[in-house]
């Protein structure tokens, strides 16, 4: 017996690794395709300008309504049989479930009437309940739909809440009885209650969930051809107690009920007073037309134990959902680790700085500039692969005279935008970016939001049937300065038609750039963080006082680009402009989310955060003139055409001059540095520790925790050999001596001098990637070349030339992008031996696993 | 130091792959490292949570997002949204969140109005100090400034409306080695309920009563003016409100926005890169709100210890402001979160396990992080305090956590605070004087200011590339310019270390100088900051970094770096030890464990 459950275990490991493998190898293989079909690329804009969002997994589920499994059979005398009877509900995803957006999508649905959710919508919750007989209407998480929602929605939609008799299958019993409303004393209430999977039943379920943290989706459209996605979000029981998923204690169910046109006695909803459908859905009748999903959620897992010292490590927010993930792996190394979420900049000088504690592993974008290194020997190795997307957020407003108005409230599913239409929105130089609506010239001949701006119908032909009102919330940016903000204005301002427009001129449609930004000469200095730089203020009536809203009340910073994401999910930019003079102190308010149908939100985020939230991700115009999408391939191929730093040739950066097809320009790489020298010894072993994760269980991606989060990119097996051969020398206490200058070394003064030394063997490199961009790295171009009479004499022997190596592969890549015939060997080799080496323990790990469970029963 | 062994523990087999070209190695030493993680596992299974939410101060929020973010790793989930303190303590009371964050305790009265305390049971608990800053943002012929002074005079009446113009002679006599422009002075306040403001009123009505009061009487509030959470404004002062601390930090970080400042917490000014006005304190120094400023003038601070008054351990900062050390921070301050102390308005006992497991960590473990923000961490009394505290919470494992191994970086095992015993001395050029100091403050700390007066040290400081665009123009990555300019001895970043205070150095300054700081402490009533024992310890100090620290306070850094060689071979052959003993023993679990499977089937 315990064999068998040794073969049980040693067969998932093996899958894992397997799997592992195997996606490393087809990645790789990818990688390789994609390399060599650069000549294939000629036309302008390339096929795959689609986003990943919502693509069916390995654990994609359709059933038809039906022929259902998990409920009673249909019954084609019910009143709502006609109406459902063609309905196909698909989820992309039913196993290995966290706390995750998955897509739900349907067809064959009754369209959702234009305007109003009168009936034919579609109601979606999460459910406990047993693995046989499925969930009962107490087992499941509905009922506390925002109000503003609640009202959208005909009389108890979104409820627990029955009415006596309004439904003949429903049993009215005193279980199911509640003390009455004080507003109707006398009234036999009645309202399910809800059962905790620990067993507590309650009928004020605001202990366990409320509107602000339910996922339930109270209704969802289905657009005139019958369709229907909307984005739910499962949780884990770190989420949802109440519902146990991922615990042992439960199974859980994704619950999903159409409704149709009738009402639970039969009634006809054109027949009713308010021609809104009534009734809850967990009312008898309308339970029955449910369909049920199965989910199996990860296990929650072990938590790491609550009291260790952390190993505090630093850097920049793009790395940051990724060492969340992973803490919870490092911990059973025996080492807890911290992260502290800070700037780049401030990320840099950490690694530096004296102070007591600092962090001695930074991850960052870009490598410290010379004069911040000074004597510090920092080492580095990529860690992290993501990019810069525009997620978004956009439901049809299509105007009255729209042919396609039957599609209103659906999500757009592909939005285009270019440099320039990103500078305007950064620029507030729509009317509606401006608080008062910009009144005033030259903001004034501006469109009054992007939808009206005819570069950006051109691109986006939807959107001219869109209602000449609707706008974004502006572009949702976070506060701060960071190397990835900076990366984004690098693009602008190698984009001629946004640079042009950020100096001032006009974009040919006579839209010009908000005056208040032209102060800031966008155009040429280099900016590492969104200003918000309209200072006008606005008062809609003589009650507001002086001055009334400005800028930052209308278009608020997120604090991070997580919140962006999360906040353009929601539909909530947290705009208050809103006078409340009740309020202690009167102030401006927020007029609170936007309503579903109606939401139009755009953010500055990272992948891995829109796919968190749920978000698609918008295509841009790349530097050759193509619309990319952030798929893996083009942001793969962005990366690894970047050319080397100028600050230290042994990473390579972001160049916004790169004109390359089929790469998104908005990829980031994220970097471990390492201040060698100055970390202590337990430091450099964690270090390594660290570094060994990120290069070996760390990659392997996956919602769970300990894996590489959604969003990032595994990193190719170069990279993964630089962590490793990091990892290497830190724990090499001989090779760490040798790479430190020491006293008793040449002597001190000589690295002092090296300075501002020119890196002379990189400067032809350098010469080719760089030449036509001068402004992109103005700091360290200058004193390189004055200081040209420094004597040569490099840091110690061993070390330049293990990183000499390391340094090799990457030419060997870029050369070849730029003669567009790449070399792909390496990920051939990389891809084969992966995939010989995943595929047959994959199978060896599916046979152990299922013999020992045959052997367990 | 207990510890040390564990933090070794399933280390050894990632090696093994490492530069192995063979890949059935690499693989087998895959295997190895899941299985020892995976038999590890159970060992670590700690206590489920389930979520909790609150709201509150801007002031403290960079800390409490850290902290959230760092608990995943143990299984919290906490949400936390930076409303601002009196929507925090407004929500607590309303019973739709589970803790608040503020920096003022309730029942003060505020604008003729009391807030009252919530019915449901509460308690305070100390959560992180950190100075309340004042971010500027002000050029002199294109070029930032970033080490202005203020006294504490004129920051009152700048921020009373009283001094308008960034040429006043009053601001000039505060910055020698400047020639100010002739700009109007933006003050940019909070709009909405804040307890930056809060403290920062505290401050002024207790050190500038009159000027505090005059200024409140033309809003129209009535005097004495006092604390209050909500900034009154005059029309056609020039002030501008903006909402929470992202809103004021957010809007004086606008490159446009030349001549504002503002009050936020120091971290803001980091996140954002823009430099703080040092502050003139009773010592007669401008000094800046750095972690060990702060840490040293709270030194001085008095809690309230009469427990079981609903006050408990709330602050009376007086001593604060008139704290004479050189070091002190005068606006320095902790905030608070507000934890209920029994099961109502939701609030259930897996709740409290879980906003008890999450103090216990940020009480401890948390306050790690607090110098790298911008904040500075709290000193051990308050740190005891809040344990006590957190027994109150209904449903919390107690735990008695010997505070030694609550690895808080402030504790000594004297009962000296660390981070305030080390902290460095004002440099002689941030005396009141005639001299200046042309280092820069807050998120700009590497970029200079050139100075009229001293022309030698201006050439020097206008290398590297400072041009007349402002420094943005001298670096492709930061916003406030990490600059070429070579500043020997205070490049460290430990705050305001001046000239010629390098980390070597400051023992031997501390031991020497702390006269006048120990007897402050000394008057300190409280009995809250114990006595600095400047004289004791044991000190190590590393010979390649130089960085000194307490044996006792830091076990880990006292490894000597000769042990490690042995250590490093010994993993190596441990590594290949557990390689030759598992390959055989995988190979013959499989082959005969099949065997048997067959047999039993």
């Amino acid at each position: 017996m315990k064999s068998s459950r040794f073969h049980y275990r040693l067969g998932a490991l093996l899958i894992v690794l397997g799997l592992c493998a195997s996606t490393g190898g087809a990645v790789m293989a990818a990688a390789a395709s994609a390399s060599t079909s650069t000549k294939q690329i000629k036309a302008p804009t390339v096929a795959d300008a689609d986003d990943e969002w919502g693509s069916p997994t390995a654990s994609a589920l359709t059933q038809r309504w039906a022929d259902a499994v998990g409920v009673d059979e249909r019954d084609p005398d019910s009143a709502s049989y006609e109406a459902l009877k063609d309905i196909t509900v698909s989820i992309n995803q039913t196993r290995d479930l966290t706390t995750q957006g998955v897509t739900v999508s349907w067809s064959g649905a009754s369209p959702t009437p234009a305007g109003k959710f009168s009936d034919s919508f579609f109601q979606i919750m999460q459910c406990w309940g047993d693995h046989n007989t499925g969930p009962t209407p107490q087992q499941c998480m509905w009922g506390t739909p925002t109000s503003a929602l609640a009202n959208m929605l005909g009389d108890r939609v979104a409820a627990r809440t029955l009415r006596l008799n309004e439904d003949p299958e429903q049993e009215y019993s005193e279980e199911l009885r509640v003390p009455p409303p004080i507003t109707n004393p006398n009234l036999r209430a009645y309202s399910y209650p809800f059962t905790h999977v620990d067993g507590t039943t309650v009928s004020d379920v605001s202990e366990y969930y409320t509107s602000a943290n339910t996922n339930e989706i109270s209704a969802a459209r289905t657009s005139a051809d019958g369709t229907g996605t909307v984005v739910f979000t499962t949780q884990n029981a770190m989420d949802a107690p109440h519902l146990g998923c991922g615990t042992i204690a439960s199974a859980c169910w994704l619950v999903v009920v159409p409704r149709a046109t009738t009402t639970a006695d039969g009634t006809a909803v054109s027949d009713l007073a308010d021609g809104m459908l009534s009734g809850s859905p967990l009312s008898a009748t309308n339970w029955k037309d449910r369909l049920v999903f199965e989910l199996d959620f990860q296990s929650i897992g072990s938590n790491c134990p609550l009291g260790n010292a952390e190993q505090r490590l630093v850097g920049h927010e793009l790395f940051s959902e990724a060492m969340t993930s992973w803490q919870s792996g490092l911990c059973s190394s025996g080492t807890t680790y911290g992260w502290s979420q800070i700037g780049d900049d401030e990320a840099r000088n950490q690694i530096v700085s004296a102070f007591d504690g600092a962090a001695r592993l930074a991850v960052v974008s870009t490598p410290l500039p010379a004069e911040q290194r000074g004597d510090e020997v920092i080492r580095y190795a990529p860690i992290a692969r993501n990019s810069i997307v525009v997620a978004y957020n956009i439901e049809r407003q299509y105007r009255l005279a729209s042919e396609r108005r039957d599609r209103n409230g659906t999500l757009v599913a592909d939005l285009t935008l270019n440099a320039r239409l990103i500078a305007k929105l950064l620029t507030q130089s729509y009317r509606v970016d401006v608080p008062g609506g910009g009144t005033a010239p030259p903001i004034k001949n501006n469109p009054y939001s992007i939808v009206t701006d005819p570069e950006f119908v051109e691109l986006n032909p939807e959107f001219a049937d869109f209602l000449a009102t609707t706008a974004p919330e502006g572009l949702l940016v976070s506060l701060g300065s960071s190397d990835a903000n900076a990366q984004v204005w690098q693009w602008l301002q190698a984009d001629p038609y946004a640079k042009a427009f950020l100096a001032g001129e006009d974009d040919g449609y006579g839209m010009k750039i908000n005056p208040a930004y032209l102060a800031l000469e966008l155009s040429t200095t280099p900016t590492t963080s969104f200003p918000k730089a309209d200072l006008s203020t606005f008062r809609y009536n003589a009650e507001v006082p002086e001055p009334g809203y400005g800028t930052l009340d209308l278009r608020p910073y997120m604090a991070d680009m997580q919140e962006a994401a999360r906040r353009a999910a929601r539909g909530e930019s947290g705009s208050k402009i809103v006078w409340d003079p009740f309020r202690l102190p009167p102030s401006f308010t927020s007029t609170g989310a936007q309503l579903p149908g109606s939401r139009f939100q755009i953010a500055l985020t990272d992948r891995t955060s829109a796919d968190r939230f749920g978000l698609r991700t918008a295509n841009l115009v790349n530097q050759a003139g193509q619309t990319i999408a952030p798929t893996a391939n083009a942001v793969n191929r962005a990366i690894n055409a970047f050319p080397r730093s100028s600050d230290d040739p042994a990473i390579a950066v972001y160049d916004p001059a790169q004109r390359l097809l089929g790469a998104y320009p908005l990829a980031t790489v994220s970097y471990a540095a390492i201040n060698v020298c100055s970390a202590t010894a337990t430091q450099l072993k964690d270090y390594a520790a660290f570094l060994n994760y990120a290069a070996g269980p760390g990659q392997s991606p996956g919602h769970a925790k300990g894996k590489l989060p959604p969003g990032y990119l595994v990193l190719p097996s170069a990279d993964v050999a630089k962590l490793k051969e990091l990892a290497g020398l830190l724990t090499d206490t001989k090779k760490v001596a040798q790479s430190c200058p020491t006293a008793d070394k040449p002597g001190p003064e000589e690295p002092k001098k090296k300075r501002n030394k020119p890196k002379k063997k990189d400067e032809p490199q350098q010469d080719e990637t760089t030449t036509q961009d001068d402004t992109a790295t103005p700091p360290t171009a200058a004193p390189v070349e004055s200081d040209e009479p420094a004597e040569e004499t490099p840091e110690p022997e061993p070390e330049p030339a293990a990183t000499d190596d390391t340094i090799a592969p990457i030419v060997d890549e870029i050369e070849p992008i730029a003669t567009s015939a790449a070399n792909t060997k390496g990920w051939r080799i990389g891809a084969t031996t992966a995939m010989s080496a995943g595929l047959p323990s994959l199978l060896a790990g599916t046979y152990l696993m299922r013999r020992s469970r045959r052997l367990l029963i | 130091m207990s510890d040390y062994p564990s933090r070794h523990k399933a280390r050894f087999p990632e090696r093994v792959g490492r530069g192995t070209p063979n890949f059935m190695s690499a693989l087998l030493a895959f295997i190895v490292v899941a299985l020892t993680s995976v038999s590890a596992a159970p060992a670590s299974q700690a206590a489920t949570y389930v979520p909790i939410s609150g709201a509150g101060s801007s002031w403290s929020a960079n800390a409490i997002d850290q902290w959230r973010r760092n608990v995943e790793q143990y299984g919290m989930r906490v949400n936390y949204a930076s409303t601002g303190s009196s929507d925090g303590r407004n929500q607590f009371k309303a019973g739709t969140i589970d803790f608040a964050s503020t920096e003022i305790p309730y029942g003060l009265k505020d604008g003729g109005v009391v807030d009252t305390p919530p019915s449901r049971g509460y308690a305070y608990m100390p959560i992180v100090a950190g100075g309340t800053a004042f971010m500027y943002n002000l050029r002199i012929g294109g070029q930032q400034v970033t080490n202005l002074r203020l006294s504490g005079d004129v920051l009152t009446k700048v921020f009373t409306g009283v001094i308008t113009m960034w040429n006043d002679p009053a601001i000039a006599a505060d910055n020698p080695a400047l020639s100010l422009p002739a700009r109007k002075i933006v003050p940019v306040v909070r709009s909405d309920g804040s307890g930056s403001t809060a403290q920062f009123t505290t401050w002024m009505a207790s050190q500038h009563a009159s000027l505090w009061d005059s200024y409140c009487q033309s809003a129209g509030r009535s005097t004495p003016c006092g604390v209050t959470s909500n900034y009154p404004t005059v029309a056609g002062k020039g002030f501008v409100a903006q909402p929470n601390s992202q809103g004021v930090a957010g809007y004086v970080a606008q490159r446009a926005n030349e001549g504002t400042i503002t009050y936020v917490e120091y971290s803001y000014a980091l996140k954002t890169g823009y430099p703080v006005a040092k502050i003139l304190n009773k010592a007669g120094y401008y000094v800046e709100p750095t972690a060990s400023n702060v840490a040293v003038a709270l030194l001085s601070a008095k809690i309230n210890t009469q427990k079981g008054t609903a006050a408990y351990l709330t602050q009376d900062l007086s001593g604060v402001f008139a704290s004479t050390d050189q070091r002190t921070y005068p606006l320095s301050s902790y905030s608070y979160i507000v934890v209920p102390t029994n099961s109502q308005n939701g609030f259930t006992t897996a709740k409290g396990a879980t906003l008890g497991a999450f103090s216990y960590y940020f009480l401890c473990e948390g306050q790690q992080q607090a110098e790298a923000l911008g904040y500075s961490p709290l000193p051990i009394n308050l740190v005891k305090a809040g344990l006590e505290q957190v027994r109150q919470i209904p449903g919390v494992e107690a735990k008695s956590i010997d505070i030694k191994d609550c690895n808080n970086p402030t504790f000594s095992s004297d009962g000296t605070n660390t981070l305030a015993k080390k902290a460095p001395m004002p440099s002689e050029c941030d005396k009141k004087g005639v001299t200046q100091c042309n280092t820069g403050t807050g998120g700009a700390k590497q970029s200079t200011t050139s100075t009229k007066k001293t022309t030698s040290d201006g050439k020097s400081t206008q290398t590297g590339g400072k041009t007349t665009t402002g420094d943005d123009s001298t670096s492709g990555t930061t916003d406030s310019g990490t600059t070429g300019t070579d500043q020997p001895g205070n490049e460290d970043g430990s705050g305001d270390t001046g000239d010629g205070v390098t980390p070597g150095d400051e023992f031997t300054d501390d031991g020497l100088a702390p006269d006048g700081f120990v007897s402050d402490s000394q008057t300190s009533s409280y009995g809250a900051a114990v006595a600095a024992n400047y004289g004791g310890g044991p000190i190590v100090c590393e010979p390649d970094t130089g960085v000194c620290t307490n044996v006792v306070a830091e076990p880990m850094t006292l490894e000597s770096a000769g042990s490690q060689g042995p250590s490093s071979g010994a993993w190596i052959a441990m590594a290949v030890i557990v390689i030759g003993v598992l390959t055989p023993a995988l190979t013959t679990a499989l082959s005969p464990g099949k065997r048997r499977g067959a047999k039993a089937s």
